[in-house]
């Protein structure tokens, strides 16, 4: 026998967390972004990903790869316990 | 708010807004008690109209296990309280945003059309006889748009299906 | 009926207040895409990818880890003055050239607010002598790597040094006076040609803080 009033926790529905519009905050003033758990977020635009890119080869030629691999570990790495965390 | 209402705003920055179009926002603001009203009605009857049609759905799926059963009827109350919400606001895009677009795919990976369109058909006919014709006009361009697009039925979908 | 998921800036593209991120940034669910007002493609990340980034450094290159961010931070405000002179110019009808100064640059730094890059304020009072400060607020890196007790924001002193060079066409550094990272409230830093970086980046290794380097610097001093 399915009970509608046991179908909720405290009157709601689990949805979308990452809906944009919902998910994204803001405060343009002080300059910063945050998701809905008020981590900060920042938003990387083009011209920094190539930067990215062209300062590491400058900097560290073929070792670029290997900090972005590690850049990229790092990030996977904490990426699924804050996905459990947002999602709980 | 209506995001042909919010565009108006934005347009009307350097100048004064025209006749026709106070004439849009008159006519949000007129409508707002009826859309209250069928709102709050809504939030009311909720839990009875949902409740009988959960009793329903078990009827007619007796050998489904219930855990598909309740997943399908956890779903309908977002439809419902999305819809509610979208009708009070007048915006088809909250729905869109808050529902259809990350609710299509998740549906599509359930497989519960059959359930769903049961499950709808119940809920509508219990809608009906829960509300005012007045109330049910409100809900139901939001309700048939929730519904049409996570069933892929009339309509297509305005979230780009795959 | 929805509305048509046009870039944002077409749909009122003389609007100037479009800065509030919900208008600021465009998301296409289905192509999994953020495009911003000026057309950039971004991405949206938490702090983990500035740790990331510099963990990732620190591993392969050690020391040289604070050079190559300052490196990245130039290339990026080079590449960045760039594309801002060309949406400058689309928005409002004029070159940079023809701008008043104060307005570019907050105007080139509103993106970089939205964007979630924190605030900022400009202190030309010094421009005559040939030097600059720029005050931070909420720096992305130093508000991510915390208090450790020296200056880390070598990404946005490269910004500025790239930014500013190819805005005025002169060679120009930039070096952090002071950083939240070491216990302050916020980061200042100094831009300027190499002459006066060279002379406050010694008095800083000789123990001055930001408010002596500007006293001196201010008084003419360039040793």
């Amino acid at each position: 026998m399915i009970s509608v009033a046991d179908l909720f926790t405290n009157d709601r529905i689990p949805s979308s967390y990452f809906a944009p519009d919902a998910y994204l905050r803001g405060d343009l003033e002080m300059g910063l972004l945050e998701n809905r758990q008020g981590d900060r977020l920042i938003a990387l635009p083009t011209p920094l990903l190539q930067a990215i890119y062209s300062g590491l080869d400058k900097e560290t030629g073929q070792a670029s790869r290997l900090v972005l691999m590690n850049c990229g570990r790092w990030v996977g790495q904490k990426f699924l316990p804050s996905l459990l965390r947002r999602t709980d | 708010m209506h995001p042909q209402l919010t565009q108006l705003f934005d347009e009307a920055e350097s100048r004064y807004l025209k006749p026709d179009e106070i004439g849009s926002i008159h006519q949000y603001i007129t409508s707002l008690p009826e859309r209250l009203d069928a709102y709050r009605s809504l939030r009311d009857q909720e839990l009875a109209l949902m409740q009988r049609v959960a009793d329903q759905l078990q009827r007619d799926f007796a050998s489904t296990e219930t855990t598909a059963l309740e997943r399908s009827l956890k779903h309908a109350l977002l439809l419902l309280r999305a819809s509610a919400m979208a009708m009070l606001l007048d915006d088809e895009t909250y729905l869109q945003k808050r529902l259809l677009q990350w609710l299509t795919p998740t549906l599509q990976v359930y497989q519960t059309q059959a359930i769903d369109t049961a499950l709808y058909r119940s809920l509508n006919q219990q809608l009906q006889q829960t509300l005012t014709p007045p109330q049910m006009q409100r809900l139901k361009p939001m309700l048939v748009l929730a519904q049409t697009t996570l069933l892929h039925t009339g309509t297509p979908a305005t979230n780009g299906s795959r | 009926m929805t509305t048509a998921t046009a870039r944002p800036n077409l749909r009122n593209p003389k609007k100037h207040n479009h800065y509030g991120f919900r208008e600021f940034f465009q998301f296409d669910p289905d192509k999994g895409t953020i495009v911003d007002w000026n057309g950039s493609q971004n991405i949206l990340t938490t702090e983990d990818f500035i740790i990331g980034l510099v963990e990732g450094l620190q591993d392969e290159v050690g020391d040289a880890a604070a050079a190559t961010m300052y490196t990245i931070g130039c290339e990026w405000g080079q590449k960045d003055a760039f594309f801002f002179e060309s949406w400058f110019e689309k928005e409002y009808d004029r070159s940079i050239r023809q701008a008043n100064l104060m307005f570019l640059l907050e105007t080139w730094w509103w993106p970089l607010a939205a964007q979630g890059w924190g605030r900022w304020e400009v202190d030309m009072g010094d421009r005559k002598q040939g030097f600059m400060f720029i005050n931070l607020f909420d720096s992305a890196v130093a508000r991510t790597l915390g208090d450790v007790g020296k200056p880390v924001c070598y990404l946005y002193a490269g910004l500025f040094s790239g930014f500013f060079t190819e805005l005025v066409r002169k060679q120009l550094s930039c070096i952090e006076l002071q950083c939240y990272s070491m216990g302050e409230t916020y980061c200042k830093f100094l831009l300027g040609g190499r002459d006066r970086i060279d002379a406050a980046t010694f008095w800083q290794t000789e123990g001055a803080n930001a408010r002596d380097i500007e006293k001196r610097l201010r008084a003419g001093e360039l040793r």
